[in-house]
């Protein structure tokens, strides 16, 4: 018995150092070209990878479920990267201009959830000798395992003005945001859902105002924006005629809201749901709190300036902001006191509309 | 018109395109040919005809701005026509001095 005893005890010892160390960070990218890894925790940059070939520019970033991959569409619109988070390489590389035709993606990007598929929204421009003709829109799919050469593996048409995909977590569905929402089916292209958001049947509502291209649903899977509308019925000069809600869309169950929770006061550019679920943090020149209870303004403060994007750490006790310039804020999601500020490395290059996002992976050497 | 006559592909085309028969759809662009990919106001003057809710600092929306192509002639297209204009001129709000005027190239 004590023999038993004592080999499970090894046995439990040995485990536990074989456990990888997790840790959690924030991906951003600043221009002339850079990816950087921040532990927020710690508040230090942990790495900083040069992208080969960035035109200068970093868009959309996703990384893989493992952090061992960081995604980013680059060079203009006009290709999309995956550097190794270890090594800084260049791991696999999509380029798509092809011959006369110009291809860029505006921003709508996503890895599917098992790491293997890349969905990029393509618009597509034949530059003829003296007109452009445009062609259909179409979701490109990659394979990510193609390389550094990697072509399409399947296409197919898609809506126009699409500005945000985002895999559902069971992979069974990408949903695509443009004039509505679209859940489309990922192997081919058919849409078996519309959510109405332009086209939604509001009485007395004009058309909703959106404008979002950050994915930011890392902690949650919660897609959150806000949706700037006007009450017809009251009027023009009326400041309770112009209200700001926020639609959240979940990713893993599909549930589907708008609900206004002010008289527009300020902007806000993106928004983060916390990982308990009860309140909503938003960014632009002011950081805002919502309580998605009651559907209310819980606090708002001034940003020393505008961010664009808006992330929260995974036990929900830090709020990031970053993107526009060239530092990352923390800020306190009880106080909404900033307690922490990191400028970036490499020239403290603007992150113009990179995106913002958290990842968990092994801790990084 | 009668006493002109097409003699090349596109003029060709532009005389036939008159004919209702020929007429294609019409549709705003939903690309990025050159400058602006969306018509939404909000650099001169905001949402609301002022200027409080323009980003503060201007200097942190210009690369903003211009990366993704976003207003007509507020600031250069460097996704297609100007790539070079921000050239070694990555944070705005240090760099803004050195970022120059751009002209169509002859």
């Amino acid at each position: 018995m004590r023999n038993i005893l004592i080999s499970l005890a090894a046995v439990f010892l040995l485990s536990q150092q074989a456990r990888a160390e997790m840790t959690e960070y924030l991906i951003t990218g600043t221009k002339p070209g850079y990816i950087h890894i921040l532990d927020m925790k710690k508040q230090e940059v942990v790495r900083s990878l040069k992208i080969p070939n960035a035109g200068r520019t970093v868009y959309s970033l996703a990384p893989s479920r493992d952090g061992k991959i960081i995604y980013v569409l680059t060079n203009r619109m006009k290709s999309l990267v995956g550097l190794d988070s270890d090594t800084g390489k260049q791991v696999f590389r999509a380029d798509f201009v092809e011959g006369d035709i110009r291809r860029q993606a505006f921003y709508a990007f996503d890895l599917s959830r098992d790491g293997k598929e890349l969905y990029v929204y393509q618009l597509s421009t034949k530059i003829k000798l003296s007109e452009y003709e445009q062609l259909p829109t179409r979701i490109a799919v990659y394979d990510t395992s193609s390389g550094l050469e990697a072509k399409p593996v399947r296409t197919f048409d898609a809506p126009r003005r699409i500005h945000m995909l985002m895999t559902s977590k069971d992979d069974k569905w990408l949903y695509a945001a443009g004039f509505d929402i679209y859940k489309m089916n990922p192997k081919t292209g058919e849409i078996v859902e519309t959510l109405p958001l332009r086209n939604w049947t509001l009485k007395n509502r004009s058309l909703p105002d959106v404008l979002d291209f950050w994915p930011l649903w890392d902690q949650t899977d919660i897609f959150s924006t806000p949706v700037y509308s006007v009450q017809t019925d009251k009027a023009a000069d009326d400041p309770e005629a112009y209200k700001t809600g926020l639609l959240t869309l979940d990713l893993d169950t599909g549930k589907y809201e708008i609900k206004d929770f002010e008289n527009t006061a300020v902007l806000i550019f993106s928004t983060v749901i916390s990982p308990n679920g009860k309140y909503a943090f938003g960014t632009y020149t002011q950081l805002t709190k919502i309580d998605l209870a009651t559907s209310r303004l819980a606090g708002r403060v001034d940003q020393d300036h505008t961010y664009y994007a808006v992330n929260i750490s995974s036990d929900g006790s830090q709020v990031y902001v970053g993107g526009a310039a060239c530092d990352v804020a923390t800020y306190d999601p009880d106080s909404l006191k900033k307690i922490g500020q990191i400028f970036l490395p490499k020239g403290c290059g603007d992150q113009s509309t990179a995106s913002l996002r958290m990842m968990k992976r092994e801790t990084l050497k | 018109m009668t006493h002109l006559k097409a003699i090349n592909l596109k003029a060709h085309a532009l005389t036939s395109a008159s004919d209702d028969e020929a007429r294609r759809e019409v549709v705003a662009m939903q690309t990025v040919a050159g400058c602006a990919s969306t018509m939404d106001p909000g650099w001169e003057v905001d949402a609301f005809g002022g200027i409080a809710s323009l980003c503060q600092p201007m200097e942190a929306d210009l690369y903003g701005c211009s990366d993704p192509c976003w207003w007509p002639a507020q600031v250069p297209d460097v996704m297609n026509s100007y790539p070079d204009w921000d050239r070694d001129k990555s944070n705005a709000g240090a760099d803004w001095r050195q970022l120059n005027s751009v002209f169509p190239k002859r």
